[in-house]
């Protein structure tokens, strides 16, 4: 699956901005940090103020990087990006791509398997799979 | 189940009610019983519980939830509301507690006194009033602790006793309205899915969606129109309700006349409907001759934690609300610096909501302070399984200047103006969530809590927006709900609480509907209505 909206340039930032905002290490959830950024990029075909706050944003944050470290967002390491996004993280792209990247991210079911939350098919439940015992 | 009766619209079908949830769902299945002639308009769809509830919150959220703008102002976060815009209103997405009200706190003046810049009042019911009807309506709905046995606690309520037990607090199984074990009513038990606030898909917990409505279906004397949205209710030039103009899906607009109109709407939309409601009697909205249509809203002071133990918990499977910490709701609560009580019930969340909603404590100044996020969200999230959640829920005082309006010129789909919605917190508000939150922390503390996190959710529990009360120029409905200037409209739903207890008011909600469906029926016996 390939970004819609977003050019490659600007979708690495994105794809890195969504990585700082849930940073798991999980080797299984590197990819999904990618597809929750083309999730988003599929939001902004139709939603064109939410295209219009990203790209700005975007490229606002990478002017940032390079003014401040004269490196782009992407390249930063992680203390450096987190750092950076602290600066903005009133405003109302960060606030918002925080919100859409959770909403995404932690409705998927790998991830769930990755933070050990089982995920049960619809008629099931945990009755009979422990739910009134402490294991502690 | 048969139940598609067809009424003409012209011809005045005996009740229109508005609005199926706790209180409507109760009131159109008292009444059918009893072979009264009723058109129930739900603004909302009709959901199978078994091919369309789903164990995914964002799924479900869009599917139940009524999502038309509600502007807010004041001390409320975005959006300031959760309820439910369905077949069963905000019972399907219900975490099922049945808790009466206090005898004291229908008292409230009378107990608490005075506080100033509060419109606190004493119910014009007493508790003892209620009882009976408190009493069917836990013989309905199942409730457990009173009819059927009580739930075998889970993991979540495990973890949170044992900080209970050390302080030498009670915490005990809450009074659900759930089939714990066994088949009740001809339907199923629970098996602990955990998914209450998505729709309970085997309908173990009770809904008007699952109960109500298909036994009134079964009389033969209901039908059920779906995705008709009431715009106004009319009257006639002596002031009497004649029938309730709706919007079909399409956009049409149809009137149904009636002899008797229950509006059950939520305390929100019930109050809208009546301020959209004017005519040259009622110029200020329908009934609203004492000007108090919409004002006094109240939701209950709330809050969550959630606390990493250094033990796996698995909060998630099982009932949510299955335990219960009722000390902090006594009449006799000692020295406090707020007055009204509070309560603690067990609480969970799916891992796309606890992303959303948790936060580690510095982050929470006010609701909408800023999200969580990168590596103490991370924290947060890879501990899922170690968390245990808790949440208060306490009496918010009646403020006059909290309320329900109409927007001057935003407007639905429909046409019909948007509500908005005022609200400020009392300073007994900020005392009693300062002091609920603290028990929460001497709770994690004593249960071994490792961190806490907090969370602040839309409100759910709405009240208030047509007080009840004997006097019409202090109150909207008398004692029974009746309009006193209308006497064939009824409120049925959280509008008419006067105060807003501590207590879960959905079993008060359905105590009160029963009870004046038992009034209805005598008043069109006697020719009254």
């Amino acid at each position: 699956m390939a970004f819609q909206v977003l050019a490659p340039d600007e979708a690495e930032i994105l794809v890195a901005l969504v990585s700082a905002i849930v940073p798991h290490r999980q080797e299984a959830l590197q990819a999904t940090k990618v597809d929750t950024a083309l999730a988003l990029d599929t939001k902004m075909v139709a939603d064109l103020g939410l295209r219009a706050l990203c790209r700005e944003g975007l490229r606002s944050l990478e002017l940032r990087a390079q003014q401040e470290h004269h490196f782009r967002f992407a390249a930063l390491g992680a203390d450096e990006q987190a750092a950076l996004l602290a600066t903005i993280e009133p405003g109302a792209f960060f606030q918002t791509l925080v919100h859409l990247t959770k909403y995404d991210f932690y409705n998927r079911h790998i991830v769930w398997e990755a933070i050990g939350y089982p995920d049960l098919g619809n008629e099931s439940g945990y009755l009979r799979l422990g739910f009134d015992r402490l294991d502690a | 189940m048969t139940g598609s009766r067809t009424f003409p619209t012209c011809e005045p079908v005996d009740v229109v009610v508005i609005g199926t949830g706790a209180g409507g769902g109760n009131a159109i299945r008292e009444l059918c019983r009893n072979g009264v002639s009723v058109v129930a308009l739900e603004a909302g769809g009709r959901l199978d519980p078994e091919r369309d509830f789903e164990n995914d919150e964002w799924t479900m959220f869009n599917r139940l939830t009524w999502s038309d703008p509600i502007l807010a102002s004041g001390d409320l976060q975005a959006p300031p509301v959760w309820s439910c815009k369905t077949v069963g209103g905000s019972t399907v997405h219900w975490t099922g507690a049945a808790l009466r009200a206090q005898p004291h706190e229908l008292r409230a003046r009378s107990h608490y006194g005075a506080l100033e810049g509060a419109a606190t009042v004493d119910w014009p019911i007493s508790f003892d009033d209620v009882l009976p009807w408190y009493e069917k309506a836990e013989r309905l709905l199942g409730v457990t602790g009173r009819v059927q046995d009580l739930q075998t606690p889970n993991a979540n309520y495990l973890a949170i006793k044992r900080g209970v037990d050390a302080l030498g607090w009670t915490m005990r199984p809450n009074h659900l309205a759930l089939n714990p074990v066994g088949v009740f009513d001809g339907r199923p038990a629970c098996t602990q899915r955990g998914h209450c606030m998505q729709g309970c898909s085997n309908k173990a917990m009770w809904s008007s969606l699952n109960e109500a409505i298909p036994k009134a279906e079964k009389t033969g004397w209901l039908e059920l129109r779906t995705m008709c949205q009431a715009l106004t209710i009319n009257v006639d030039s002596t002031g009497r309700a004649t029938g309730v103009t709706y919007a079909r899906s399409d956009g049409t607009l149809e009137e149904q006349k009636a002899k008797v109109v229950v509006l059950a709407g939520n305390a929100i939309q019930s109050s809208r409907l009546l301020l959209n409601s004017t005519s040259p009697m009622f110029p200020d909205g329908l009934a609203n001759g004492s000007g108090l249509v919409g004002h006094h809203y109240m939701h209950h002071v709330t809050g969550s934690s959630f606390a990493l133990m250094p033990f796996p918990v698995h909060g998630y499977k099982g009932v949510i609300a299955t335990g219960l910490i009722d000390q902090f709701s006594g009449p006799d609560p000692g020295e406090r610096d707020f007055v009204g009580g509070f309560n603690f019930a067990t609480d969970f969340l799916g891992p796309g909501a606890m992303s959303i909603f948790a936060k580690p404590r510095s982050l929470i100044a006010r609701p909408d302070s800023a999200q969580s996020w990168g590596a103490p969200l991370v924290e947060m999230m890879d501990t899922y399984t170690c968390l245990a959640g808790i949440h208060f829920f306490g009496e918010d005082v009646a403020q006059v200047d909290n309320r329900v309006s109409l927007h001057p010129t935003l407007r639905d789909a429909h046409g019909m103006p948007l509500p908005m919605l005022a609200y400020a917190d009392h300073p007994n508000n900020a005392a009693m969530y300062r002091y609920a939150s603290d028990r929460a922390t001497e709770i994690w503390r004593a249960a071994g809590a490792i961190r806490i996190y907090d969370a602040h959710f839309p409100d759910t529990h709405l009240l208030g927006t047509c007080r009840m009360g004997d006097d019409p120029e202090a109150s909207v409905v008398n004692r029974y709900g009746q309009a006193h200037e209308v006497k064939n409209l009824f409120l049925a739903d959280g509008s008419v609480f006067p105060t807003s207890t501590a207590e879960n008011p959905t079993l008060t909600i359905i105590a009160l509907a029963l009870r004046q469906a038992d009034y209805v029926l005598q008043q069109m016996a006697t020719g009254d209505l």
